[in-house]
């Protein structure tokens, strides 16, 4: 569970770009996060990972303090970075067993864990190549593997679809939905208003700091009294805000 | 085509020095409070005070003319090195290339633009290293005022010579390569066919220039032929000296017009056919289809977290070719010329050589020895640079260490590891070297300085850390940016000159007293330096301010 408590950001005297926002997302829930460029989507994110400080507030990974008990709360925290190029001079499989290492991840559960990873996100015969060599798509994959090895309480996503094909669109959504369903966390920030009405038990929407709705996609309708496309009604907020 | 060149190389070279930030972003003037301005400053001071120190010593033994020999001599040196070790990366690996190949540029644009790069990141160093003291030369010389015209016009001159050589010469071999499958091994080992070649160059004319039979009348005469020797095969640097003392100075000039012009010649005809198709030698290559298989049960053992993090930490510089030539390559080379020339001096000089033999394995070990061997340790601790890139070289990727369940201060004293274990293997060298010429030193002495070095290196490794974690350059085009165009390493330089500073009053203070007094005391200084240095971390991790720059 990770419940956001009156946490504010600035970055410039004065100018908060987090203003006293609050949100709780629950165990076997898939929260989606969603907001314009600039609304403060990745800020938060990077506030609940131990990424950035929090200047007002806190927030409880399982009832731990990413401010005082960091260690504790990251044990539960696997993030999936905005950007997928990572370790670049790793082979595949050097980068699964580091993320292994780090988490402490056993033998027989890491093998078991890689094998039926990469088997779904069709990896298998790329493990043995640098990631350098990867295209977007598969460094986003093998970063999702690397995230999912220690089996985190708490599954966080930074637009985490932005360069995946269609099947492994498919594959991260099922695997979303599989993952929430044993009683874990799936929070994601995205801009494809499409996948969180999908996807999404509930959906967070944010801009210019605040959280301006959060709710069911059927709640979301019925506030703007509209059978309208979540990509109208968000519009809507938006302007309105 | 002017025009596109002038353009391009403006992107090219702003992108290397965005992260100097000396202007005033708004006035575009020098920023007196950029930090960068006062670091430079303090380095132009010590290398006006060296060079004054030098000018004086060659002036009583009426030798100044070695000075522009011999600078001349280091100067083409330093900047072959860090043409070859920034050409490849820049002419065929920066990331910037990707963006300027679907343009409608010409070939030999931008390989001109590219040149114009290096030659202008080899400005930098001139500017630095070189134009200090050629004024002060001129200045104990009492030079007429044409001196500083032709410094202008020489300085300008120089870099051109290594940058377009070296351009002409990696356009060569790529002509010869049909794919490159690994970059980074392809860029090692071209690196390192071309230092091993100035190498060899280098120690030939030391052979020939240092006669079997020591004489201390015959140093001057050594050091100038050595220098005479290089700089003649350099082809422009003797016109550019003649130039300098104004030796017929409009032949000289024409001698190195006529050379540029064949050389840029030279460079255009290759460009113009080739330097397009061997970007897309590097660019090209892709996979269809991976192949080899993992074996799980012997490529998933697991390690303990902090093995692994280091593991991890040495992959990251070993297995990038830009990193590892620019934090391993020039120590590795530096130790390989201090073996040599240890040994040559052993056998060539010492031992033919009875009297200078009984006077060295005779000597004692005094503070001021000491001194001198810490000093010479701190110098060879601040090339490389693993430490003050050790953030700085994971980029984007260094927000890592922020989100995963290890201590942060953990990771910090981890992230020491690589350079204090080069550190290590160099201290031991330099021991041994000593030990070879002055036999007299006891174990027991040495074991003393190994440690007195190690706390040195650990604080050097410590400080430098704490300088890239506090001013990362985490969003870069190229490698080389990284440790080339890191304005941070100035740092290293400053605080190399306050350890010579503090040995010097080391040496002075305990001159008279015993031995083992000023080592302790030195030890001391140091320790307490190094206490301060980790209390400083500490706290400002638990204020959470350590790694605030890095998201």
């Amino acid at each position: 569970m990770i419940e956001i408590k009156n946490i504010s950001k600035s970055y410039i005297k004065g100018n908060k770009i987090i203003d006293n926002m609050n949100l709780e997302i629950n165990n076997g829930e898939i929260l989606g996060f969603i907001g314009p460029n600039g609304a403060g989507k990745t800020t938060v994110i990077k506030m609940m990972t131990g990424i950035l400080e929090i200047d007002d507030g806190d927030i409880l990974i399982d009832g731990k303090s990413i401010k005082n008990s960091p260690y504790e709360a990251k044990k539960n925290i696997g993030l999936v970075p905005d950007s997928p190029d990572m370790f670049l001079n790793l082979k595949g499989i050097e980068y699964l067993n580091f993320m292994a290492d780090i988490y402490k991840v056993g033998q027989g559960e890491r093998v078991k864990k890689i094998r039926e990873l990469s088997k779904k996100f069709d990896m298998e015969e790329a493990l043995n190549e640098k990631i350098e060599s990867y295209s977007h798509g598969m460094r986003q994959k093998i970063v999702i593997i690397g995230v999912l090895l220690h089996s985190p309480k708490n599954w966080i996503l930074d637009e985490p679809i932005t360069g995946l094909d269609p099947k492994a669109i498919y594959d991260l959504k099922v695997m979303m939905k599989e993952y929430a369903k044993k009683g874990n966390v799936v929070f994601f920030s995205t801009h494809i208003l499409d996948v969180a009405e999908n996807l999404c038990d509930r959906v967070a929407i944010i801009n210019k700091g605040k959280i301006v709705f959060i709710g069911k996609i059927d709640e979301l309708r019925k506030k703007m009294k509209d059978n309208n496309s979540l990509e109208k009604l968000f519009m809507e907020i938006i302007e309105n805000d | 085509m002017i025009k596109n060149i002038i353009l391009l190389t403006k992107i090219s070279t702003r992108n290397f020095f965005q992260n100097f930030n000396l202007l005033d972003k708004t006035t575009r003037k020098i920023d007196k409070k950029s930090m960068y301005v006062w670091l430079i400053i303090i380095v132009m001071i010590a290398i006006t005070y060296l060079s004054n120190e030098i000018l004086n010593m060659l002036d009583d033994y009426g030798q100044i003319k070695i000075f522009l020999e011999v600078l001349f001599t280091l100067g083409i040196i330093i900047m072959f090195m860090q043409t070859i070790i920034a050409s490849m990366n820049i002419l065929y690996f920066s990331k910037d290339i990707e963006y300027f190949l679907p343009f409608p540029i010409k070939s030999e644009e931008l390989l001109l633009s590219k040149v114009n790069t290096i030659i202008n990141i080899l400005y930098g160093t001139e500017l630095l290293f070189m134009l200090i003291p050629l004024i002060l030369y001129g200045i104990s010389t009492s030079a007429p005022f044409l001196y500083y015209i032709t410094t202008i016009l020489v300085l300008i001159l120089l870099p051109i010579f290594p940058a377009v050589l070296i351009s002409i010469i990696a356009s060569i071999i790529m002509k010869f390569i049909k794919v490159i499958k690994h970059k980074n091994r392809f860029q090692i080992i071209i690196t390192l066919f071309f230092i091993i070649l100035i190498v060899l160059l280098e120690i030939l004319f030391i052979r020939v220039a240092i006669s079997n039979q020591f004489d201390y009348n015959t140093i001057e005469v050594n050091i100038k032929t050595i220098s005479e020797n290089i700089n003649k095969s350099m082809l422009v640097v003797n016109p550019l000296i003649s130039i300098l003392n104004q030796n017929h100075i409009f032949i000289n000039l024409l001698k190195v017009i006529i050379i540029y012009i064949i050389m840029y010649g030279l460079l255009i005809l290759i460009g113009k056919k080739t330097y397009i198709k061997n970007i897309l030698k590097t660019t090209g290559y892709n996979k269809n289809k991976y192949k080899k298989e993992v074996n799980f049960e012997t490529q998933c053992k697991p390690q303990n977290a902090l093995k692994s993090y280091i593991k991890n930490d040495m992959k990251n510089f070993l297995k990038n070719a830009i990193f590892f030539m620019q934090t391993v390559y020039p120590i590795c080379m530096i130790i390989f010329m201090l073996i040599l020339m240890t040994v040559y001096f052993k056998i060539g000089i010492i031992e033919k050589n009875q009297e200078l033999s009984d006077l060295l394995g005779g000597m004692n070990l005094t503070i001021e020895g000491v001194c001198i061997i810490l000093g010479i340790a701190q110098v060879l601790f601040s090339i490389g640079g693993i430490s003050i890139s050790a953030i700085s070289r994971q980029g984007k990727n260094a927000v890592f260490m922020k989100y995963i369940p290890i201590s942060i201060y953990k990771q910090f004293v981890i992230k020491n590891i690589p350079q204090v274990s080069i550190n290590i293997i160099t201290i031991t060298i330099i021991l041994l070297c000593t030990k070879l010429i002055f036999v007299k030193i006891s174990i027991w002495n040495m074991i003393c300085i190994f440690f007195l070095c190690l706390v040195i290196s650990v604080l050097n490794s410590y400080l430098m850390l704490i300088v890239d974690i506090k001013r990362p350059i985490l969003d870069w085009n190229s490698e080389i940016e990284v440790l080339k165009q890191n304005g941070n390493k100035i740092f290293q330089y400053v605080w190399t000159i306050i350890v010579v500073i503090i040995l010097m009053y080391i040496k002075g203070t305990f001159e008279d007293m015993n031995l083992y007094i000023g080592m302790l005391a030195t030890f001391a200084i140091f320790g307490i330096l190094l206490f301060i240095a980790d209390t400083y971390v500490r706290k400002q991790i638990k204020k959470n301010k350590l790694f605030k720059n890095i998201i």
